[in-house]
This record gives C-alpha cells, structure tokens and sequence, in this order.
C-alpha cells in the first residue's frame, strides 16, 4: 500500500506530465515547509516560504474584501508564472509556469490535482 | 506568548553566568537600593513628567504607578530569577504593550535606572554595580521582548501568516 508521501510524489508526477508548459511544481505547508516537489534547482525553501506567505496573504485579503473562501493566485512575471492553489487550508499547490503557457490546460490538470491532493492530505 | 522571549532570557543568564555570580549578590543589595527608592522613583516620574506623550500616559495615577514601580524595583532584589520571576516580568511587558507605551521609553528609563544604581552602589564595589545592571539588563529584555512579540502577533493577525511562517521568512533576509 502506497505511502501518502507516495501518493502525493504520484499525483505531483501526474500533473508535471500533463503539459510541458509546467516547468516546476511542489506541495507546501502553511509554515512555509516543503511537503513534496520536484522543481530541481535550490529553490526549495525559498519557493516553500514564499509559496505560504502568498497563499496566507491571499486568504487573509480574500477574507477581508468578503469575496468568498481563498481558492487560487495567479501571477505573471515577465519571464514565467506562479500559480498557487490552495488545498483546504492545509497545504498548497505551487507550479511555475512557462511564460506563454496555456494556462486553461494548466488550470485544468491543476485543479483536478488540487482535488486529488485534498483527499490525500 | 512565544517562547523566544524565555528563550533569551534564560541564554541571556548563561551567557553571562548570572546566576552564579550576580543572583547570590543582589539580596544583599537590596537594603542600600530601596534606601534611596523614593528619590529614584520621584526621579523618575519627573523625567516622564517632562514629556508630553509620557505625562498624558500616567497623569492622574502616578501615586499608584509609584507604589507599582517600589514593588517592581525590590523584586529585583529579591533572589530568586527563574520562571515566577520571568513570568511576572513579562505580565508588566505586555501592560505596557496594551498601555501603548512606546519602547522608547522602557529604553531611556532603564538607562536612567543604570545610572542610579551605579551612582548608589560604586561604594559597594564592581561586582555590586554588575549586578544591579545585569537585572537591569534582563528586565529590559523581558519588556522590548513582550514588544517584539505583540508586534510578531499582529503582523501575523494583518498578514495571514502563522509565526513560523514569519520567522522563515525572516531568515531569508
């Protein structure tokens, strides 16, 4: 029987194949701690900090302006993007984005994978 | 409250063997101390008196404030420098905090008990005035530590984020 550090590593593969416009993706808690990733490079911590400072900030924001439960963020650099999405306050999802990514793909596979996180979190 | 402020305190007394060398000292200061209490404290509330925002802050209760702070200065004296102690240091910490009494104060005002006590004990000899300073010196950390941690809290309360999550943060700077 699959660990459930296995089966988020799987649902992290999954997601990663979908589309090559996913250039890095992790799973995050919401002290900043990397749960799973595979973003290559020595970006981990930072990406993890950075990741649940921004998904705190938004749910705090989405909290104040009374626009509902925090779902997602999405941001745009000028040479790639950042999407994060939250995972029923427990975790996050965080993907780097190519820059011209099609992201209606990208959100679809992304959302199904925030789902399946949700059950196995 | 965090721990960060005990954590210091009690690094703080390692660091400077507090309490095998100043803690058995300072009972015995306490008579030639609180001889001179009334003047430090009057001194005190004086120096307050002359600033605007201080004077606002203690005007109609400085009798009461007074007797607080004979209490506060033989506590220092007292000898006994673990966790009770810690813990009621830290209570006045955080009526300041909610008496919205900047540090600033806390600062000068140690600085100016510093200068007291040292002017009182140099008849005692070097070790006294290092005593006296040296709980002087953990008190103040205990009060700036109450600030730091009601300024972590609500930085954490506006931002969202949890205080492990700021501390990371932090440590990327």
């Amino acid at each position: 029987m699959a660990t459930k550090q296995e089966k988020i590593n799987a649902i992290l593969n999954d997601l990663k194949m979908a589309t090559a416009d996913i250039q890095g993706l992790g799973v995050i808690s919401p002290d900043g701690m990397m749960i799973a990733d595979q973003l290559g490079g020595n970006q981990g911590d930072a990406t993890a900090a950075m990741g649940a400072a921004l998904g705190s900030l938004a749910k705090r924001v989405t909290t104040t302006l009374k626009v509902g439960e925090f779902q997602e963020v999405n941001i745009r650099g000028s040479n790639a993007g950042i999407l994060l999405f939250d995972i029923e306050g427990r975790a996050a999802l965080i993907l780097t984005v190519s820059k011209g990514a099609n992201l209606g793909l990208v959100f679809l596979e992304a959302r199904q994978a925030q789902e399946q996180l949700a059950q196995t979190i | 409250m965090t721990n960060i402020t005990k954590e210091n305190f009690d690094k703080a007394k390692n660091f400077y063997n507090f309490d095998t060398l100043y803690a058995p000292v300072l009972p015995g200061l306490k008579a030639t101390v609180m001889k001179h209490q009334d003047a430090i404290t009057d001194a005190f509330y004086k120096e307050l008196a002359n600033d605007e925002i201080a004077a606002k802050i203690v005007a109609g209760r400085v009798d009461q404030l007074k007797a607080t702070h004979k209490v506060w200065m033989e506590e220092l004296f007292n000898g006994e420098y673990g966790e009770a102690y810690f813990n009621r240091r830290y209570k006045i910490g955080e009526t300041h905090v909610k008496a919205k009494i900047a540090p600033y104060f806390v600062e000068v005002i140690t600085s100016s008990l510093r200068r007291s006590f040292a002017q009182i004990l140099v008849a005692e000899g070097a070790v006294a005035v290092q005593a006296a300073l040296a709980i002087l010196d953990l008190d103040a950390m205990i009060i700036i530590g109450a600030y730091h941690e009601d300024r972590m809290h609500r930085m954490s309360d506006v931002t969202g984020m949890n205080l492990n999550l700021l501390e990371t943060l932090m440590s990327f700077g």
